[in-house]
């Protein structure tokens, strides 16, 4: 199946975004002036008025989105997949809720430099801005081109104590991050980066952690960036209790909770290795919490500074 | 030699003073990884969604995104 694009012939493109995501600039614009741009929600946070770009991705409409005639590398379940053709890479993008026919195909070049993105568009109303990057492309493209030496998303909550320093709470699902997150949302001096996904990065010998659009239930991202001081694996307790954490034990944990792309041998070599060097560089302690503000002061207690 | 020997020596005598870690057995660790969320294989929650527009996909609709009606 080809797909198939509205004309643009003499009509001014739309107005195009520019995004930044821990200092990942993603240029996106609209080959068609009816395929409106735009973003809501935390998402506005990462919109930047400079210019340039890591990856350039083109949008438009397609009325019937072509299949991959590529080999398929990874089948994420119900919905993505990935295919890897000459010299680029398709993903496919359904839902249970549509049918089996994907309501967004993309395809990007090796290197992620650049790509397009296409929208089935009798799904969507027209006239009404959209993001043609939505969950889970964007967050895709980032883990990929992170993974090409520039660092991991890891499955955490990130704070900003009011020295500065940054404390990242790491944990899969249900173990408290939000939880974590609105407990300290509301104290004097303090940034939550995200109650979901923080990016990690090295810059100039220091562990940075930077805010992602990504967030959980408490809708918390900042794009702010600070140095990691300490990394916490969170779990339930009765009390709050601080134990610490071989580097061997936190690099399996953080890698549990990472997002590496899993198709790729390179990209999990270099996370791998990266999160090693986090976890030498970084205090890491094993944290059993009670969800009260108890464990506010108890993390910004002096002997934990 | 004679003095390649003499630190030789002065070095395995370092060495056999210090204290022998006690032997401790080789122990595996499972550490859980949860597939689906580790992929980007499951629903989040909308951010971006111009509803009622598509968002991720979840198999509640009005959850992560509105489908046109």
């Amino acid at each position: 199946m080809k797909t198939t694009l509205s004309g643009t012939e003499g009509r001014a493109l739309a107005q195009p975004l520019f995004i930044k995501i821990a200092d990942i600039m993603i240029s996106l614009f609209s080959e068609d002036p009816e395929l409106k741009l735009g973003v809501e929600g935390p998402m506005k946070n990462f919109l930047v008025e400079e210019r340039g770009a890591d990856v350039r991705v083109r949008a438009g409409w397609g009325d019937c989105l072509e299949e991959s005639k590529g080999r398929m590398l990874f089948d994420a379940g119900a919905l993505w997949q990935l295919y890897h053709e000459d010299g680029s890479y398709f993903f496919r993008f359904t839902s249970s809720a549509l049918g089996p026919l994907p309501y967004k195909v993309s395809r990007f070049d090796l290197e992620y430099t650049s790509g397009n993105v296409y929208l089935r568009r009798q799904l969507f109303k027209s006239g009404q801005p959209i993001y043609p990057l939505e969950y889970p492309l964007d967050e895709l493209l980032i883990v990929n081109l992170l993974a090409r030496g520039k660092g991991v998303v890891v499955h955490a909550c990130g704070i900003v104590d009011p020295h500065g320093k940054g404390h990242l709470f790491v944990g899969q699902s249900e173990a408290g991050k939000t939880t974590i997150a609105k407990l300290w949302q509301n104290e004097p001096n303090i940034t939550v980066l995200s109650d979901d996904r923080i990016i990690l990065r090295k810059i100039d010998k220091t562990i940075w952690m930077y805010g992602t659009p990504w967030h959980g239930e408490a809708e918390l991202a900042s794009p702010a960036q600070v140095p990691v001081r300490r990394i916490y694996f969170l779990r339930h307790g009765e009390k709050n209790e601080l134990f610490s954490q071989r580097p061997v034990d936190a690099l399996a944990r953080l890698f549990a909770c990472s997002f590496p792309p899993f198709y790729n041998r390179d990209a999990l070599d270099f996370t791998l290795g990266f999160l090693e060097d986090v976890v030498i560089n970084v205090p890491c302690y094993g944290l059993k919490f009670k969800p009260d503000k108890s464990v506010v002061e108890f993390i910004q207690e002096e002997r934990f500074t | 030699m004679k003095e390649r020997r003499k630190k030789m020596s002065s070095r395995h005598g370092k060495e056999a003073r210090q204290p022998k870690k006690p032997y401790s057995k080789p122990e595996l660790k499972q550490v859980p990884l949860r597939p689906e969320e580790a992929v980007l294989g499951g629903c989040k929650t909308a951010s971006a969604s111009n509803s009622p527009n598509i968002g991720g996909n979840c198999s509640t609709p009005g959850n992560c995104f509105t489908i046109l009606s």
